[in-house]
């Protein structure tokens, strides 16, 4: 609307350069209808703006993002201040992960109207995606100045902290985002999960068990169950374990997770019908083909563990693991050579494991 | 019945073959000549048999001595395949060759050709089996032919039935544990002749080996290259026409231990690498080490202080390790052989030596301690004191019944090289490769944590952008418009009312100009509109009119003439002409008159009088009839046009009633004039 009224201040005086002068009418009558034409032409101009957004919308909708931009410039041509055409647009240039484009026009919307949080965290989120990291985290730290309750921005921040491995500034993060609201799940299990990599399980136990009774989510399980595995807790983490294939049975992930429980308390019969069922979900499941070849190769059935473990390394070229055991099961195969190889690519890959063997076997 | 028959002939056929034919000339009375030779080959071999056994009972090598004895039996053998003396005489010879894996056919052969031969074939099954490593059927035979045998045999065989019993005992114990170790046959590296003797560089670059490939014992050298052995050729300047076999290799690789034989005893020598040469070999250690025995396979510590070496001084020309230490840096002088102990040496031959780069470590081969059979590798460890330790036999699969010698470890503690005669070489000793694959390799058991829930389930927060409320917007059009007096055409102050036809409403109320009529104002297009239209003494208008949508400048012109229709109203017709004098109505007065035409029409009840006036200009009565001819000529035009006689009457004033000056032209202009009166409605 303030648009519009510009225009018709506007717009006249430009429509009197372009009328012309009818002698029929006196100057008044003549001012009046270029008024008139003026303001004619405004509303078309609104319309066509109006249109073009909407356009825009349905295109969004549709996600045909480069004909959404193509709308939106149109508006933006006509209104170079339009926040709601930036916020679309900035969108569109995420979802074509044009970085630097939606940045841009974030940044336009949050300029031209200091209300717009969403434009920050948007921003904030999608630096985050990129890597950008230090950006992000200034991004989420200003809407946090701005608005101390801004629940989102403290929860991924939070992330932020985690994926920086900066494990005490995630838990101050999400501490402070589980005070904005206790009932923030995510935060719970995200907590917990800190907890869980600084070694102190007995808090990332709690938290998960908090997380649980607000919203027993399966992977809340699983992770309660790595928990108890780690403290050795066996029966503790079985239940855990079966409680997040009891919610939901899809995952194939809980099963190999559960296989590798058997397979450290030895029972390998269990362990090898857990990873056959994660197969039998996902038969592309790499870490359940590599868990498998562990079982073969406990049971000497190199060429079974091989052919698992050749299979793994075609779905996932930089898995070390899957390098590191290839190798193993190379190595009773007597490839030595092909061993060497392997380990030599886990070691590369970061697996010290990789490399020691590689300097004990190879060299 | 055919059957039955058939059977009972092929089992009589089959007892004939399997009968011991024993060399009487009878049997070959065909072939006697033949017979006369056999017998000759026999004597001949019964000949070297009867030394080799001497030996062997001496824990002497016969090797040499078997191999000539077989060929004699082999001779005879063609000639009479079927006396189980012979076949036991060459399975004998074979049990003690390179080729003793060939010895259990023939020795089965004589058993099955005379079930109640000489319990001494019990033994000879007994060793065969034990190469085999069918230990328990091993041990069953050496117990028969322990029980069997008559008093002599056993005596001069009870120490070696004893230890081939140890033997076996050991090994069941040994094979049932399960060694992380690969053996492989060097094929590369090995012919049908003896390869013996692997010596290996800290790098693992080189192998340094002997082999009597091309007649007497040689030394060679081969590279590695992509994990094979290649370029394999003779050391020229360490060869001669005796034996010389490469002992061991510095830990530098650039100095080398062999032992050459030079008129029949066997001597420690040292060689160094000079650039790409090895240099002539000279005797490592003094007369005082390098005795009037056979000091041969030698191995360096890691100090290099002493030298650790096997000969062969021992009582009864026993095996044993030695070992000497150089009394001054320049090696001329050593201190004299001392046993390593009673520990490593045992009652029988102790085989080659190698001490390991840990010092502490020390390889050697023996045919005593806990063998498995043969010759077998142990490792011995010395203790903080500098005590060596108790053996520990290496084990299944490095060791077996066979001989295993000249065991080198490499470096890394990775690979061992060694030579053994066993079964399924190339012939003769082989090298072979040990790889120790130590502990098990556990496989990584991988878990996936979904460790943080916005990654595993993520946040939906999909933006739905709201589509705006698209504002109603009608294109305004100016609407222009004139209210005039409908007969006169004169403006006229007017209240105009627009009304929007959709609502009813009134949307927008404005009065036309009174000095002009003229109204301006703008309506949205497209729609439907009433207009009404009041003004003092006029006739109420109204009426209905669309306003197209249309370009930017769309203009709406509209006039609306008021109809006056009050009793006594005077309108002059100010626009209706005559010719001077005259009283025809000009053709350009219809206008006016019609639009009077069609307030008449409008307004049914309307009555009327038409005037006619003059200026004073001329006399009065002339004036007068003028006056009434011109109101009658406008009269005559409106009944001409459809108008009621009855409504209209005409009346001519002449000048008496001036509206204005007669004293100038305009005011007597003005007097100049038809005008009509409203007389009834």
């Amino acid at each position: 609307m303030r648009f519009y009224t510009f225009l018709v201040l506007i717009l006249p005086l430009f429509s009197w350069a372009q009328s012309e002068v009818d002698s029929l009418l006196s100057n008044y009558e003549n001012q009046f209808r270029d008024s008139i034409a003026a303001i004619n032409l405004a509303a078309e101009q609104q319309q066509f703006l109006e249109e073009s957004f909407n356009a825009a919308t349905d295109f969004i909708n549709l996600e045909d993002y480069t004909n959404a931009i193509n709308s939106l410039n149109k508006v933006l041509n006509i209104d170079s201040t339009y926040v709601d055409a930036y916020f679309n647009r900035a969108v569109c240039h995420k979802k074509l992960n044009n970085y630097k484009l939606s940045i841009a026009d974030f940044k336009i919307v949050y300029d031209l109207d200091s209300t717009r949080i969403d434009a920050l965290f948007e921003q904030a989120i999608y630096s985050m995606d990129n890597n950008y990291i230090k950006e992000a985290e200034e991004l989420f730290s200003q809407i946090l100045v701005l608005f101390p309750s801004h629940v989102k921005s403290a929860y991924e921040l939070g992330v932020l902290y985690y994926l920086k491995k900066d494990y005490g500034s995630a838990i101050t993060a999400f501490t402070k985002c589980i005070a904005i609201d206790s009932q923030h799940v995510y935060a719970l299990n995200d907590r917990g999960s800190c907890y869980r990599l600084i070694e102190e399980l007995d808090k990332a136990e709690k938290d998960y068990l908090s997380a649980i009774e607000l919203d027993p989510k399966s992977f809340i399980y699983n992770n309660l169950g790595a928990i108890y595995k780690l403290k050795g807790m066996y029966a503790e983490a079985l239940k855990a374990f079966n409680g997040a294939i009891a919610i939901d049975s899809s995952k194939p992930v809980f099963y190999n997770n559960r296989g590798s429980l058997h397979y450290e308390k030895e029972n390998y019969q269990d362990a090898f019908k857990d990873f056959e069922k994660a197969l039998e979900l996902n038969p592309e499941y790499t870490l359940a083909l590599s868990n498998r070849a562990a079982i073969y190769q406990i049971k000497e059935q190199y060429v079974a563990a091989l052919a698992d473990l050749n299979k793994a390394y075609v779905l996932d070229k930089f898995n070390p693991s899957i390098l590191l055991n290839r190798g193993i099961t190379k190595e009773m195969l007597r490839d030595e050579e092909g061993a060497c190889e392997d380990w030599s690519k886990a070691g590369e890959l970061g697996l010290q494991q990789g490399k020691t063997y590689f300097i004990n076997n190879c060299e | 019945m055919k059957y039955i028959i058939a059977i009972l002939c092929l089992c009589f056929c089959a007892n004939i073959l399997a009968q011991d034919v024993s060399f009487k000339k009878g049997n070959f009375k065909n072939n006697k000549e033949g017979f006369k030779v056999a017998i000759t080959d026999i004597k001949k071999g019964d000949e070297f048999l009867e030394i080799a056994e001497e030996k062997v009972l001496l824990m002497k090598y016969a090797g040499n001595e078997f191999k000539s004895a077989i060929e004699y039996y082999l001779a005879a053998h063609t000639f009479n395949p079927n006396n189980s003396q012979l076949n036991a005489k060459i399975g004998h010879s074979y049990l003690y060759t390179n080729e003793s894996y060939l010895a259990k056919d023939y020795l089965l052969k004589s058993l099955e050709l005379n079930a109640d031969a000489d319990p001494f074939l019990y033994f000879l099954l007994g060793k065969s089996y034990q190469l085999e490593q069918d230990f328990e059927t091993a041990q069953t035979y050496f117990l028969r032919f322990r029980s069997e045998a008559d008093s002599k045999t056993l005596e001069r065989y009870n120490k070696l039935n004893r230890k081939h019993l140890k033997e076996c005992s050991s090994a069941i114990e040994n094979i049932l544990v399960k060694r992380r170790i690969w053996v492989d046959n060097v094929k590369e590296l090995n012919t049908e002749f003896d390869e013996i003797s692997p010596c290996i560089t800290a790098d693992r670059s080189e192998l340094i080996f002997s082999s009597n490939r091309l007649g007497n014992s040689d030394i060679y050298i081969a590279n590695r290259e992509k994990r094979k052995w290649r370029d394999i050729k003779a050391i020229e300047e360490l060869n001669t026409e005796e034996d010389d076999v490469a002992s061991s290799l510095a830990y530098d690789g650039q100095r080398m231990l062999l032992f050459k034989f030079k008129e029949g005893q066997a001597d420690i020598y040292q060689s160094k690498l000079e650039g790409n040469n090895w240099s002539e070999p000279a005797l490592k250690m003094s007369k005082v080490v390098n005795t009037d025995a056979n000091e041969t396979f030698a191995s360096y510590d890691p100090q290099d202080i002493k030298v650790y070496y096997v000969s062969n001084g021992g009582r009864g020309g026993d095996q044993n390790i030695i070992f000497s230490g150089k009394k001054d840096d320049e090696e001329k002088y050593w201190g004299k052989g001392q046993s390593v102990g009673h520990e490593i040496n045992s009652a029988f031959h102790e085989g080659s030596v190698f001490m390991a780069p840990d010092g502490k470590s020390m390889y050697f081969c023996s045919q005593g301690h806990s063998s498995i059979g043969g010759y077998d590798v142990f490792v011995s460890y010395r203790d903080e004191y500098g005590i060596w330790g108790k053996p520990i036999n290496l084990g299944t699969p490095i060791n077996t019944p066979y001989d295993e010698l000249y065991f080198s470890i490499a470096a890394n503690g990775k690979h061992a090289y060694f030579s053994s005669n066993r079964a399924g070489g190339e012939g003769g000793m082989d090298i072979y490769k040990a790889t120790f694959l130590g502990a098990p390799k556990k496989p990584i058991v991988v878990t996936e944590d979904h460790l943080i829930a916005s990654i595993t389930e993520p946040i939906v927060n999909t933006y739905l952008p709201q589509s705006i409320q698209l504002t109603e917007r009608n294109s305004l059009t100016v609407f222009k418009g004139k209210i005039l007096d409908g007969i006169l055409q004169t403006p006229i102050e007017a209240r105009i009312k627009i009304y929007d036809n959709s609502t009813g409403e009134v949307y927008k109320s404005v009065s036309s100009n009174s000095a002009t009529g003229k109204f301006l104002l703008s309506l949205p297009s497209g729609l439907n509109y009433g207009i009404s239209v009041e003004a003092e003494g006029y006739l109420f208008h109204s009426e209905n009119f669309n306003l197209p949508q249309g370009s930017a400048y769309n203009m709406v012109n509209k006039e609306i003439a008021l109809k006056n229709i009050d009793i006594g109203s005077k309108i002059a017709l100010r626009n209706v002409f005559f010719e001077t004098g005259k009283s025809e109505v000009k053709i350009d007065s219809y206008p006016e008159l019609d639009r009077l035409i069609q307030l008449m029409q409008d307004v049914p009840t309307l009555k009327i009088e038409l005037s006619g006036h003059t200026d004073n200009i001329g006399n009065d009565e002339y004036n007068l009839n003028l006056s009434q001819r011109r109101s009658n000529a406008v009269r005559a035009y409106l009944t001409s046009r459809g108008v009621d006689k009855v409504r209209v009457s005409a009346v001519g004033y002449g000048e008496s009633k001036p509206v204005d000056t007669n004293d100038t032209n305009e005011g007597r202009a003005n007097n100049r004039r038809t005008e009509f009166e409203i007389t009834d409605n």
